[in-house]
């Protein structure tokens, strides 16, 4: 029985066996950009362009309804950021970026507040966008996906790279003291959307720079903070925990996080990975975006994700995506290969 | 009389013995000061390192020697911890700052000595590009192992980029894309340099997450970096350290 998008994804998370593996490359605000020949700073103003590019492309390959399913595009955290009091600077050919750190000083930590999701930065027009997706999404697609940056990037990016590494250890007060404003801002953009929506079912939290740490910090820094907002989702929502950062160090903490999925980063060894925590979290990826789905032969590409499959496919738990944002320039003929891939290798059972 | 010539030629190789000897002690403890220097700076010991720098000038090793033969070796422990996933990040900006403490203290010295910097170069993202992430931990790396650097920020242009090397005398051009349609630009950069006839006296490297190694010898490149470690690596090596 072929299963819907959403199920197959679903069973996936619980670490089940669906009908076959679920194909979820992220193809992100880049990719759908270029495919529409606009700019980013035009993608990220126009919530129809979004809708109209992300539904002409979950037609395509309609496991993608389910993950990253089909919402507006927030890119790196500039909305949360602005709620937070940054200065957000637009760019053609980027994302919207921080333009300077919040907290400049130590002192500066005082100005942090948890914001207002209906009043605060970009957050209001965040939220007409996802009200606009809802009121012209076609009655086939469910709009029930959303992401935010974790608390670790909020806060990593609310104070600047540089100044946050030395807080870990010149000013760890100051360091929990900002993670704790992160999360709460997080948590409360979350359940904020998931009232827009109507009941969130799948919730991504996006947190790269805690690949960038040691273990022991990640253990004081990250999971405590991460697993607060896992905890939080609504009931039976599924919890995604992007990270595609090289976290060879830290993966093994991911399940401890509370997440149902870990999407990786394509530095990860697949069976390393799937032996060692497999058995706990749902593993999606880690196809290299640039050295395999942008650069290599789709015939390449499809030997390279029967691999994949092979390794990881087994018992259930997996979904064959991207270990990353795809690149913008990527040949659509190598997602085709990764659908191709899951046709021929990926029903199961998968010996 | 013969006695007494004896007894001064006794206590005059006495004397030349002792000397050897003391000396022998001095350049064994000045030896373990700049060891000393080194391991405060991969045990990310800021205070350490501002104390055992001041005994350095005390004990009369030269400034640049300390720099070189102390702080310089810290850092390669540092980059070979970070090499085995012993160090990450936090550590990398950790002992820089401890080898800007140690730096601030010779700074002085340093200028009397006129020899300053292991090297001069200018750092930037090029046109089109905004990401600095990745870059400005570059810069602060390469400071710490004693590059005087001038960054010139992003989406930065290639004549832009050749006017700042003339400005400020550069030896190494670092330049930095992090999208795949601005990579590119590298390469006009390059040529730029050439146009200005500075290509044969000052190395160019390159790095940010779509470059690769094969793409720096395409477009001719004297150097590499695939992250912040071995970027400084190369920047040594191309100052001949």
């Amino acid at each position: 029985m072929v299963e819907t998008a959403f199920e197959r994804f679903r069973r996936a998370s619980s670490l089940e066996e669906p009908d076959q593996v679920p194909m979820t490359p992220y193809l992100g605000s880049d990719f759908l950009s270029n495919r529409c020949h606009v700019s980013l700073s035009e993608w990220y103003r126009k919530p129809k362009l979004q809708l109209r590019a992300q539904t002409e492309i979950c037609a395509k390959y309609p496991d993608l309804l389910a993950w990253p399913g089909v919402r507006p595009y927030c890119g790196g955290g500039f909305v949360e950021l602005s709620a937070l009091g940054a200065r957000i600077e637009w760019f053609q050919s980027s994302a919207p970026q921080v333009a300077e750190a919040i907290v400049k000083e130590p002192e500066d930590v005082a100005k942090l507040r948890v914001p207002n999701p209906h009043t605060d930065g970009y957050m209001p027009m965040y939220i007409k966008f996802f009200k606009y997706f809802i009121n012209h999404t076609p009655s086939s697609i469910r709009v029930n996906s959303a992401f935010s940056l974790g608390p670790f990037d909020i806060a990593v990016l609310a104070r600047g790279i540089n100044a946050f590494m030395k807080d870990l250890y010149l000013t760890p007060d100051l360091a929990h003291t900002m993670l704790d404003v992160a999360t709460q801002t997080a948590i409360v953009w979350m359940k904020t959307l998931n009232e827009i929506v109507g009941g969130l079912e799948v919730f991504t939290y996006s947190d790269d720079f805690p690949g960038l740490i040691s273990p022991k910090h990640f253990e004081e820094f990250v999971l405590p903070y991460t697993r607060k907002c896992f905890e939080a989702l609504p009931k039976n929502c599924i919890g995604v925990y992007h990270n595609d950062s090289d976290t060879s160090k830290i993966f093994q903490y991911f399940p401890e996080a509370g997440a149902n999925v870990f999407h990786m980063g394509p530095e990860l060894d697949i069976v390393e990975v799937k032996t060692k925590i497999g058995k706990e979290i749902c593993l999606n990826g880690n196809i290299p975006p640039l050295e395999v789905l942008l650069r290599a032969h789709p015939r390449d590409v499809e030997q390279f994700c029967r691999s994949q499959i092979l390794y990881a496919a087994p018992g259930g738990g997996y979904c064959l995506g991207s270990g990353g944002a795809v690149a913008e320039a990527t040949p659509i003929d190598n997602i085709d290969a990764m659908a191709k891939s899951i046709e021929k290798f990926g029903v199961y059972p998968i010996p | 009389m013969e006695n007494h010539r004896n007894v001064n030629r006794m206590l005059s190789c006495n004397v030349d013995r002792i000397t050897r000897e003391v000396k022998k002690v001095q350049m064994k403890d000045k030896t373990r000061v700049l060891d000393d220097i080194a391991q405060a700076i991969a045990s990310l010991d800021i205070k350490e390192v501002r104390t055992m720098t001041e005994d350095a000038i005390k004990s009369g090793i030269p400034p640049y020697t300390i720099v070189t033969n102390g702080m310089a070796r810290g850092m390669d422990i540092v980059g070979r911890r970070y090499d085995a996933k012993e160090y990450f990040l936090p550590e990398l900006i950790m002992a820089g700052e401890a080898m800007k403490a140690g730096l601030e203290i010779l700074d002085p010295y340093l200028r009397k000595q006129k020899a300053a910097n292991i090297g001069i170069i200018v750092i930037g993202t090029v046109k089109g590009d905004i990401h600095d992430i990745g870059k400005n931990i570059v810069s602060t790396m390469l400071i710490g192992n004693g590059f005087k650097v001038h960054d010139v920020g992003v989406d930065v242009p290639p004549e832009e980029f050749i006017s700042e090397v003339r400005e400020v005398d550069a030896n190494i051009l670092a330049v930095s894309a992090l999208l795949l349609t601005t990579m590119p630009e590298m390469k006009l950069v390059i040529d730029e340099l050439d146009k200005a006839k500075l290509r044969g006296r000052v190395k160019v490297m390159v790095g940010g997450r779509p470059v690769t190694s094969e793409f720096a010898s395409e477009i001719g490149a004297d150097a590499y970096g695939k992250d912040a470690v071995e970027a400084v690596r190369r920047a040594k090596e191309l100052c001949g350290h």
